[in-house]
């Protein structure tokens, strides 16, 4: 980044696609990503449009960035910022995958830079305000769009092996004008087979969840904020199906076993979209499918290694690489 | 504190020093190779040089206490020819008192990130690292070490300061540093040696006894200069450093009838490719429960097919040559540096070593050093 003194800083990032951008901008102010968030985000109004996301016309980006206050940043804000990133490419191999537009219902990565002294990732601008904001105030059609909507994105991370692992009133985000919901903030989430590092508890997280990367984590999560978002009042025991705000909601049959605190006994995202009679459904995105010359190299391996009869399955390591600090 | 599987291992038999000088019987200890000079030394068994170089006869010495202090400190003489092998030279007494010192060679271009790879090896085998595999680590040359810790692990881990890129011509084999391994069977040497590869191809004594010598090869990978010397047809250019070393190698020991070293290739900087998920995979992981040969294997076909899709075959030259042989995902620093203000490379995140044990791990199975269930099966 250019002189922060200037009004306008250079911002130069890699896209997506390998590519290496310069744009001009005008920094607003630093904000917390989410309360308690170790990064940082601000608004960068482009000085002039940009065309470099699937042709359209960009002229403002949202930076994320972990910021150095002087020693030596925590490794966990790098992490965080790297998860980011990562799930922000994995979204969108993921609808290439599944010759899919993307969903506008994901914040999306348009650029990043980790080697910057600040490291930062880009995105487009979020649609909506936070669910925290518009608490109480779904009519019953709003509300039925949000529950189908928020079950959507949680489908399609389930086809990609995403948890979020943060979905909350601050993650969630509610466009009223549209009708649409959009998911930020993937600092924490896990990919199902890599390593996983525990997440803190929280009122939005089932207290048994805390080190799974099962993407029915978000489950519990989604239908906790469902009844928040609707009633005004965290899940906090009980029956919360019995909460007569909660009439219209069409996850009602559902809600017990969306609870249910034994991650196994949940149903999938995919199981809930079938039961609300939504069939709009991303299938599973294996990593590597399709990737044919990864596919000829280890058959290529294999020649050299043929497998043991001895050999056993690979033993599933997901460990946690170490624990996260408080956000 | 961090308990191997299996609990501590039995400490080893010490051979028992002789108590009688009897100074025309044959040593009872076998010869070993020098790893100043890499010529075969053997020990007499009592004859010692002390931290001010006077020599000293250990059968002399009645009090064991003493004698234990002399023996922690002592060095030997190097018994290989001096006309031959560089003159008169001194190794710890630990590298003659044991089995078989391993030899292990890291070789790989300039700015490769071969030597922070090894410093961030060293540093983790320093703070017991190897204990998951059920093994001790005990530095073989205390002051070798603390010149180690002082010029290359204190400025990368302790000020996050980058190495100076290794020479662009190496011209030399270099003894780097030496570790003193207890596994369950005993108690064996293991050092580590650089290598540039332009070192290799000189016709020289030092450069010709490595060759008879090594036992084990780790070849390092640079991500960013597989993507640097990608040609027009999409393969990436030859790095002559693998292929140059690796046919020297076989061909010297063919000679010689000594089959080939056994060889661990590995992506170093696989930070700078975190983000692919095949990567991703992998690099977060730590080896917590010991040894686990299907997850090597698991780990090696990945990274093979990574080098194969990115049509970096020159790197998998070893593969072909070598058996037994893994490949393995690798950061040194989990970062890369940047020029500062004091016209220094700085880590701005400062180092985190990822799996950087992993390689030797495989070595040393491969070796029979660690001796776990499937040991048998690593690289095969």
């Amino acid at each position: 980044m250019a002189d922060q003194h200037s009004s306008t800083v250079a911002v130069e990032f890699h896209t997506p696609q390998d590519g290496r951008v310069r744009l001009e901008a005008r920094p607003g102010p630093d904000a917390p990503a989410v309360p308690g968030s170790p990064l940082r985000l601000r608004s960068l109004r482009l000085t002039e449009p940009w065309y470099g996301v699937d042709g359209g016309q960009v002229t403002e980006l949202l930076q994320k960035r972990v910021v150095r206050t002087g020693g030596w940043a925590q490794w966990p804000h790098y992490d965080a910022l790297d998860r980011e990133i990562g799930i922000g490419l994995r979204l969108l191999r993921g609808c290439a995958a599944v010759s899919r537009p993307y969903p506008q219902h994901f914040s999306r990565l348009v650029g990043y830079d980790v080697d910057e002294p600040e490291p930062f990732a880009l995105f487009l601008p979020y649609r909506g305000e936070p669910v925290s904001r518009v608490v109480r105030r779904f009519l019953l059609p709003g509300q039925r769009a949000f529950e189908s909507g928020l079950f959507h994105c949680l489908q399609q991370l389930e086809a990609l092996g995403v948890s979020h692992r943060s979905i909350g009133p601050e993650t969630v985000l509610w466009d009223q004008r549209a009708s649409r919901v959009q998911l930020v903030d993937f600092g924490d989430a896990a990919v199902r087979g890599s390593v996983v590092t525990p997440v803190p508890g929280s009122p939005w997280r089932c207290a048994r969840d805390l080190r799974s990367d099962d993407p029915r984590f978000d489950v519990w999560s989604a239908a906790a904020l469902v009844c928040y978002a609707v009633t005004g009042r965290p899940v906090e025991g009980g029956d919360p199906a019995k909460d007569p705000a909660l009439r219209g909601s069409s996850l009602l049959t559902l809600l017990p076993r969306l609870l249910d605190p034994n991650i196994a006994s949940r149903p999938t995202a995919r199981e809930v979209l079938r039961g609300l009679g939504h069939f709009e459904i991303w299938p599973d995105v294996e990593d590597g499918a399709g990737d044919t010359e990864f596919e000829l190299g280890g058959a290529e391996f294999d020649s050299y290694f043929p497998p043991s009869a001895r050999a056993g399955s690979v033993r599933s390591e997901s460990i946690p690489a170490e624990q996260r600090g408080s956000r | 504190m961090i308990v191997p599987p299996g609990g501590w291992p039995d400490p080893p038999e010490q051979r028992a020093l002789p108590e009688s000088p009897e100074p025309e019987a044959e040593s009872q200890y076998d010869e070993v190779r020098c790893p100043l000079c890499l010529g075969m030394t053997r020990w007499d068994g009592h004859t010692v040089y002390d931290v001010s170089g006077a020599e000293v006869d250990l059968n002399r010495i009645t009090n064991p206490l003493k004698r234990a202090e002399v023996v922690d400190y002592a060095r030997v003489k190097c018994t290989a020819p001096e006309e031959d092998f560089g003159g008169k030279h001194y190794l710890p007494i630990d590298y003659v008192r044991w089995e078989q010192p391993l030899v292990i060679g890291f070789i790989g271009g300039s700015e490769t990130g071969k030597s922070t790879l090894l410093t961030a090896m060293v540093r983790e085998i320093d703070r017991g690292g190897l204990a998951v595999y059920g093994l001790e680590s005990e530095p073989l040359d205390r002051e070798r070490h603390r010149e180690f810790e002082l010029t290359r692990i204190e400025p990368l881990f302790g000020r996050a300061t980058a190495h100076d890129p290794t020479p662009r011509v190496q011209k030399n084999v270099q003894f780097v540093d030496a570790f003193r391994i207890t596994h369950a069977g005993g108690v064996r040497p293991v050092a580590f040696f650089d290598v540039g590869g332009e070192g290799l191809r000189m016709d020289e004594p030092g450069v010709n006894r490595f060759l008879y010598a090594v036992e084990a090869l780790i070849f390092v990978a640079d991500p960013a200069l597989i993507e640097k010397n990608r040609q027009a047809d999409g393969f990436a250019g030859k790095d002559g450093t693998f292929q140059t070393a690796l046919d020297r190698i076989i061909r010297v020991r063919r000679e010689q009838a000594i089959a080939p070293p056994a060889a661990a290739v590995v992506l170093a900087k696989s930070d700078m490719r975190r983000f692919d998920p095949v990567v991703e995979r992998w690099l977060g992981r730590e080896a917590r429960d010991g040894l686990d040969p299907d997850s090597i294997r698991a780990e090696s076909r990945d990274v093979y097919a990574f080098l194969y899709r990115l049509r970096a075959t020159p790197w998998l030259y070893p593969v072909s040559r070598c058996r037994p042989c893994t490949l393995h995902f690798v950061s040194a620093t989990s970062g890369s540096a940047r020029m500062g203000d004091e016209d220094v490379a700085r880590y701005q995140r400062g180092v985190r070593p990822r799996r950087v044990l992993e390689p030797l791990a495989a070595i040393l199975a491969m070796s029979g050093v660690i001796d776990a269930p499937g040991a048998d099966r690593v690289g095969r």
